[in-house]
């Protein structure tokens, strides 16, 4: 969960975690807009509660902010967790703040009333205090010794203006509005698209396929300003159900929404058993079956396994692909894909698979071996480091922030290629 | 799960005479010229009912329509799911590959497991139709399909899912508009006398049984009839899930009336794991006090999968106070596709049902085996024992821990005879 540094291996000896800590924030320097920071102080904690099992567990609950490029987790020598993220993930950080008060609430620290929360949780604003962040980083940095809990006053202020921001949680009467909404909104204007690529030792991308999918965040500018969607994973799952039908119907009108090569999307098991698809499905010729993969949850598969392994069966007989979607390393090798009968499965990248050691290497360089070399594919990889590790257990294909960098570095390149070839020419 | 209020038939005017009297009629037509043609009839009836739910069916018309399209065949649905092929003067190969097709989809289905083909095959039947005797078989066939019209129209299904929302039930499916009135119902009503109790028994090594702790359910059904009688508030999985996290806010407060000084046995609860991190699970947290051994947590593996952090942080919590953590809404089939060791929980409980009455020597059964086999001896729980078919079924498994109709008849008489 560490922050690496990818950018500059010469330097030989490791880095400690306030030294890299202070290296990122003075990366922010010009980027600190809308940056905020949380220190949880494990260190006030009795010895009991700061055994390594709960710093894991205390750390493994900011897992999901740290995939989803929310923000970076510094495990500091102290024992305190230091995590600086963008403030549109804020409810959710207090959200997993709050979980990690849970696991420790039969300490004596939250015996008295009131004196918990500034003991053990203290909330910074990058933008505003940057400099006293970097005073306070340096000082741990330089002498490895912890200044005690530095706590300003105007961070409650901010968090409370952070979550008027952030407006309400995802509720039924929302959702009933949005999956109305939907139906009636135009979302051609929403569609991303994303590759899939082989990549050579070179780092030149080479697109297998592309995946399509709809910005949850523009949707969410779009049609629900101040709407958190994600805020219930139930309500959420729910809405995209309604969401797979009009990402359906943008994909079989091709005269206003053409894409080239084979695509990827996700959709849900109860959608491929829905009238929309087979309506869907007999509008689309078998040759462009043959170019759709269609991405599954596990989630979703696991929440009625008869009915994925039907539809599995009626789609792949149609000529679609299946893609097994949201494999981490914490469940990929828990789920026997040989037997889900999937033609790819997805491996999200996270640094935990090389912090994980021999074991994490061999359970992946296992799952690719099992699977088929052409089979699995690792996904949000946002740094060299992923595919570097990627390639070493055996994955050849691969998707994230990265591999757009490199494709636009590509067309950069050949660009440059054309532009020379035409120089060449005019001046011979 | 199943959205019932879209019917197989939809559309289908209830006064048009049946496809099995439409078919009946169509082969007194054709007596006098049967050469070349032959039936099919796919005994869908017989697979289990989830896997006889509309939108199943609905595929398998849709793969079966392409034959319908192209060549010279006519397709009867019948009311008990049933299919019927009436093929003319076409090659035996294309009807048998779409056939292989629809069984194909049903792999995991008892029914297909008989060999395609053979005589034992008990997913379709062929009947050469030139020949009298078939011509004979087939009437008969069709019209106890009929006769059954009325009594398959009247049966209430059970399916097969993973989860606590079992039953497939009447009602219009519930939609996100509906869900806050549903929510101030459930806030409002009482639900102590709902819940209910269900022992489970271990088998130890000199055959004795043991009470090893008692379930606290809701009954969902008595549950529905008191907040949304008309609503099917499983139609929807996620939806379902949005309302437990409410329901599992009451059943904690009728638990925490219990006396755990006083308590002969664990008791589990069935929890999300966004329960176990709220404030009413703290409340009674408090309330248990220094009985946590007592209680058994029981979560939902859709709800792991859902956020593998978030488990894993629950899990180390409930742990270290001293809870026990028991995976709920496994079954036979899902045992196939994923190991559960990795999990790290005290418990792991699987369904039983019919989809393993093929005894304890198919394959299915022998993967079963390798992965009880990893799990600590004595953590897996077989539940919907309503047999004992089911108890020699799990202890040839390997299995010790019961739960179940069967079960609650077991402990009744030991409590009459005082063994417990």
């Amino acid at each position: 969960m560490a922050v690496r540094s990818t950018s500059t291996p010469t330097h030989m000896h490791r880095r400690t975690q306030e030294q890299l800590l202070l290296e990122y924030l003075r990366r922010l320097e010009n980027r600190r807009e809308g940056r905020k920071a949380v220190r949880i102080n494990i260190s006030s904690l009795m010895p009991g509660n700061r055994r390594e099992h709960h710093i894991r567990a205390a750390t493994n609950s900011f897992e999901a902010l740290v995939s989803d490029l929310m923000g970076q987790l510094f495990e500091l020598k102290n024992l305190d967790i230091f995590f600086i993220y963008k403030s549109e993930a804020h409810t959710r950080v207090e959200d997993t703040v709050q979980k990690v008060k849970f696991l420790f609430s039969d300490d004596p620290l939250f015996d008295e009333k009131g004196r918990s929360e500034d003991e053990f949780v203290s909330w910074y604003d990058v933008e505003t205090g940057y400099d006293e962040l970097i005073k306070m980083v340096r000082d741990m940095s330089e002498d490895g010794r912890t200044e005690k809990r530095p706590v300003t006053r105007s961070n409650v202020r901010a968090s409370l203006k952070a979550r008027q921001d952030h407006g309400d949680p995802l509720s039924p009467e929302v959702l009933s509005r949005a999956v109305k909404a939907l139906q009636r909104t135009d979302l051609t204007s929403l569609v991303r698209r994303q590759f899939i690529c082989g990549v050579s030792k070179k780092l030149v991308p080479e697109p297998v396929f592309s995946e399509i999918y709809i910005s949850i965040m523009d949707l969410r500018e779009t049609m629900m300003p101040g709407i958190n969607l994600t805020s219930n994973r139930w309500l959420f799952q729910y809405l995209t159900e309604s969401l797979d039908k009009r990402v359906l119907s943008l994909l079989s009108k091709t005269d206003r929404f053409s894409i080239t090569g084979d695509i990827s999307f996700n959709v849900n098991v109860s959608t491929l058993m829905s009238p929309e698809f087979m309506a869907f499905d007999d509008g689309i010729s078998a040759a462009r079956r043959g170019s759709m993969v269609l991405e599954l949850q596990k989630i979703d598969i696991f929440a009625d396994l008869g009915a994925f392994l039907f539809a599995r069966e009626f789609c792949q007989e149609k000529g679609y692909r299946i893609c097994l979607d949201g494999l981490t390393y914490q469940n990929m090798s828990m789920i026997n894909r040989e037997r889900l009968g999937v033609d790819y499965v997805k491996v999200m990248w996270n640094p935990e698979l090389v912090d994980g050691g021999a074991q994490m290497r061999k359970n992946l360089r296992d799952l690719v071996q099992e699977a088929g070399r052409t089979r699995v594919i690792l996904a949000r990889c946002d740094n060299r480091e992923a595919v570097d590790f990627g390639g070493s257990v055996g994955i050849t294909m691969f998707q994230g922030h990265y591999i757009e960098h490199l494709i636009a570095e590509d067309d950069r390149r050949r660009q440059l290629l054309k532009i020379k070839h035409r120089i060449e020419r005019d001046t011979t | 799960m199943a959205d019932f209020s879209a019917g197989y038939s939809e559309g289908h005017d209830q006064n048009a005479p049946s496809q099995e009297k439409r078919l009946l009629d169509v082969l007194g037509r054709m007596r006098n010229n049967m050469a070349g043609v032959y039936a099919v009839h796919l005994h869908l009836s017989d697979l289990r009912p989830s896997h006889r739910q509309p939108h199943f069916l609905r595929m398998v018309a849709r793969s079966l329509d392409s034959l319908a399209a192209t060549q010279d065949i006519q397709i009867f649905n019948f009311t008990n799911s049933d299919v019927a092929l009436i093929c003319r003067n076409t090659p035996v190969d294309e009807v048998d590959d779409a056939v292989f097709r629809v069984r194909a989809m049903f792999n995991e289905d008892p029914l297909t497991m008989s060999e395609d083909g053979s005589t034992e095959d008990r997913f379709s039947s062929w009947y050469d139709l030139s020949q009298a005797a078939d011509i004979k078989d087939f009437m008969e066939a069709v019209t106890e399909a009929l006769k059954h019209r009325e009594e398959v129209k009247n049966q209430t299904t059970e399916s097969m899912t993973t989860g606590r929302a079992s039953k497939v039930m009447s009602g219009a499916p519930l939609t996100p508009d509906m869900l806050q009135g549903i929510i101030q119902r459930l806030l409002e009503v009482r639900v102590g006398d709902l819940v209910h109790r269900q022992p489970a028994v271990v088998v130890t090594a000199g055959r004795k049984q043991e009470l090893a702790f008692r379930e606290h359910f809701i009954s969902m059904e008595e549950l529905r009839q008191r907040i949304a009688a008309e609503v099917n508030i499983f139609s929807s999985h996620w939806l379902f899930q949005f309302l437990s996290q409410t329901i599992d806010g009451r059943v904690l407060e009728v638990l925490s009336r219990l006396d755990f000084n006083d308590m002969d046995a664990p008791i589990s609860v069935n929890l999300n794991l966004s329960t176990i991190m709220s404030r009413p699970f703290q409340n009674f947290h408090a309330l248990v006090g220094e009985h946590t051994e007592k209680v058994i947590v029981e979560i939902q593996i859709i709800d792991v999968f859902s956020d593998m952090s978030a488990y894993a942080f629950a899990r180390d919590w409930l742990q270290s106070q001293g809870y026990t953590v028991l995976i709920d809404g496994l079954n036979p089939l899902t045992l196939c596709f994923f190991d559960p060791s990795s999990l790290a929980a005290d418990y792991i409980k699987i369904t039983w049902g019919p989809e393993v009455s093929g005894g304890v020597g198919t394959e299915q059964t022998r993967q079963i085996r390798d992965v009880i086999g990893k799990l600590p001896d004595g953590s897996v729980v077989l539940s919907r024992v309503d047999s004992e078919e089911g108890v020699s079924w799990g202890l040839g498994l390997g299995i010790r821990c019961f739960q179940g109709y069967f079960i609650d008849k077991v402990v009744a008489a030991m409590a009459s005879k005082g063994i417990l």
